[in-house]
């Protein structure tokens, strides 16, 4: 079993992991506004301190057949850099127990690592592996990590109405790691509250890949949004992945000691 | 089946409060077939092996969220075999943290290392030879482990107060050698099993050049877990005659170290060793040598190469040991391999990579190994191991044993 990638600072990466980052000469000038929204954005979502969920993953084929997994999340927010994720599996049952941690980082590429509960081993995953489905998903490991500004360049392209009653700014935002699976993701973020809740993937040849829809939004903490269904559908091959999360509570007390490659047998 | 709460006593674990801990258990039941292509080198030696596995998992989770009791006990029952049906506990330890401390006492295991085709720092447990000739699977070790979770790299130390015995194939098995192995094992140490074993082990990861480095440096005294197997000889007549082998298991001091560089798609592997074996010379196998052996290559990964969601890993990875060809057999090896991940909804996995001896190039091993998941509670292995050895190498003592493996695994 393979797993790659920034598996999570979690949902807090999904919901996050397409906005902001720096205008810059290569994008049309929208006179800055694409960066202020996004700026803005991560304004609102920080101070979320940590977070637990229990989630299910749910894959389909084109031909409409289902395979389910059960996981739990860990997040930890890290004020001056990437934010902290540790992804625990229930099921399928082989795969229980297999843990996997992830450090998003601001100016250099996510360390990611697998623990495989059978051989008590920590393996490190290559950097290079974030373009690649995450457990057999329509989510790309680049896809659920912690989002980061500095990580994108942004154009704002117009608002208009969007998820049937609301209206969203619409942004480009293009990934500067020539690593990345994409070109470019345009983002519908509702002009209430900037959540995003859609999202397209455009591959390296520009083709629209995937489209991400974020529902079933609820506050916490009076602040913070986060969306209990994530689902994307994959344009090119016909597969989709949904992602339920069934509860998600915060200040439960992690710390960096619960984050650790060497302290992974806690996690279980 | 998590969060249920247990009803019986739990004193023999420590566990004084039943209610403050949460039960779990799963169930992992094995049925294993393995078919032999050619008959075996050795009289008594089977072709066909049957045989069925048995791994429960008992944990106890503290409620306070800092405690955990794990039993795994495992058993498998071999039809042609008998020396390789066995029971082992391979996990009964409790285990406490605070922060950046951590506390672990019972049987357990630990793995040290990040290379893919051979493991050679890797010495805390005892390789459980009979379920696989790769290494890969270990009898429980007991020990007593403190964590330490620093700034400077996190730091490990064991005490380990008791030693497990290698297992090996009786008459009927296959890869072994044409002389058994005998059960009555001989050690350097006065107090033979009972000797406490210490290590201790440092970890860090830093950058180079803007990419993570992951460091390690272990040190090891106590009893060797690799056993020198010494001629048994009897007089039949006159003449004497090699009856069989006995394991002897000397003290050694061991120094290791690992290096693992990832930038961007690559990992850069190695791992060092020394191993100072406390006897100089034994009756029936003359001078014991130190061991000096590194093995060191890459994995490098290549996404959706084929123009669908599956990735390429390829490996390749360099062996050497001192002792030379007559005394080991990763000595002076290249190891090439390819890991093709289907990324599908079955988890579907195929490695393959062959060993190739550099010293006697006839000799190589070739492995395969597939895995896929049949539905949420089963999954299917198929291993295709096969052995090409000249006469005068070691690996020639399995040149027979080219094999076809399917396991079918069932969780409840």
């Amino acid at each position: 079993m393979k797993m790659t990638a920034t598996l999570f600072t979690g949902i807090t990466g999904l919901a996050a992991s397409m906005l902001i980052g720096f205008a810059t000469p290569a994008m049309a000038d929208d006179g800055g506004r694409g960066l202020e929204l996004a700026k803005e954005r991560k304004a609102r979502d920080t101070g979320w301190g940590d977070s637990q969920a229990n989630m299910t993953m749910i894959l389909r084929n084109a031909q409409g057949e289902e395979s389910k997994r059960e996981m739990r999340l860990k997040n930890l927010e890290v004020l001056d850099d990437g934010d902290k994720g540790l992804t625990i599996f229930d099921e399928p049952r082989d795969v229980s127990g297999t843990a996997f941690l992830s450090f998003s980082h601001i100016a250099k590429p996510d360390d990611q690592w697998l623990y495989l509960p059978a051989l008590k081993r920590v393996k490190r995953i290559s950097s290079r592996n974030k373009s690649g489905p995450f457990m057999g998903s329509e989510f790309a490991y680049e896809d659920m990590g912690s989002f980061e500004p500095e990580k994108y360049e942004f154009e704002y392209l117009r608002d208009e109405p969007c998820a049937t009653d609301l209206t969203c700014h619409v942004i480009e935002s293009d990934p500067i790691d020539k690593y990345s699976g994409y070109t470019r993701q345009i983002t519908w973020l509702d002009t209430e509250h900037l959540r995003p809740v859609k999202t397209e993937y455009y591959d390296r040849k520009n083709s629209l890949l995937k489209t991400l829809n974020m529902t079933g939004w609820h506050q916490y903490k009076d602040q913070y949004w986060r969306a209990s269904r994530m689902e994307m559908q994959n344009h090119q091959n016909g597969k989709s992945t949904l992602i339920i999360t069934h509860d998600i509570r915060f200040d439960t007390g992690l710390t960096d000691a619960d984050f650790n490659k060497a302290s992974l047998k806690r996690a279980r | 089946m998590r969060y249920q709460y247990l009803k019986v006593g739990l004193i023999a674990a420590g566990l004084s409060s039943v209610n403050a801990y949460a039960f779990d258990w799963s169930l992992e039941a094995g049925i294993e077939g393995r078919r032999f292509i050619e008959n075996g080198a050795y009289s008594g030696q089977v072709d066909d092996q049957w045989s069925v596995t048995l791994e429960p998992e008992l944990v106890w989770d503290a409620n306070s969220g800092n405690g955990r009791f794990t039993f795994v006990p495992y058993y498998r029952h071999d039809f042609a075999d008998d020396e390789r049906t066995h029971g082992d506990i391979r996990e009964a330890m409790y285990m406490t943290w605070n922060g950046p401390w951590e506390v672990r006492a019972g049987i357990g295991k630990v793995f040290w290392g990040v290379t893919e085709s051979l493991h050679l720092v890797d010495v805390i447990n005892q390789t459980d030879y009979v379920e696989a000739i790769d290494g890969d699977e270990k009898l429980g070790q007991p020990m007593i482990q403190g964590i330490w979770l620093g700034d400077a790299g996190t730091w490990e130390a064991f005490v380990l107060p008791g030693f497990r015995e290698r297992t090996y194939p009786g008459e009927a098995g296959r890869y072994r050698s044409p002389l058994l192995v005998s059960d009555d094992a001989r050690y350097q140490a006065d107090a033979e099993q009972s000797h406490v074993d210490f290590a201790v082990r440092w970890s860090y990861t830093s950058e180079l050049i803007g990419y993570p480095l992951d460091l390690t440096a272990s040190a090891f005294r106590g009893t060797s877990r690799e056993p020198l197997l010494v001629p048994e000889v009897a007089l039949m007549g006159a003449e004497p005659v090699v009856t069989g082998l006995t394991p002897f298991y000397p003290i050694q001091n061991q120094v290791g170290s690992t290096i693992q560089f990832a930038p961007e798609g690559w990992l850069l592997k190695a791992e060092f060793l020394h191993r100072d074996i406390q006897v100089d010379s034994l009756a029936g196998l003359g001078d014991i040598k130190d061991q000096t052996a590194a093995v060191g290559g890459f994995e490098y990964t290549l996404v959706g190469p084929f123009g669908n969601s599956a990735d390429l890993g390829l490996l390749a990875e360099y062996q050497y040991d001192s002792r030379g060809a007559d005394y080991a057999d990763a000595q002076n090896d290249l190891f090439l391999g390819t890991r093709y991940v289907f990324n599908d909804m079955a988890s579907s996995e195929i490695l393959a990579g062959v060993t190739q001896d550099l010293d006697y190039v006839g000799t190589r091993l070739f492995l395969l190994e597939a895995n896929t998941r049949l539905n949420p509670t089963m999954t299917l292995d198929a291993t295709i191991t096969l052995v090409t050895a000249e006469d005068e190498s070691l690996a020639n003592l399995f040149r027979r044993d080219d094999t076809f493996e399917v396991a079918l695994n069932f969780y409840f």
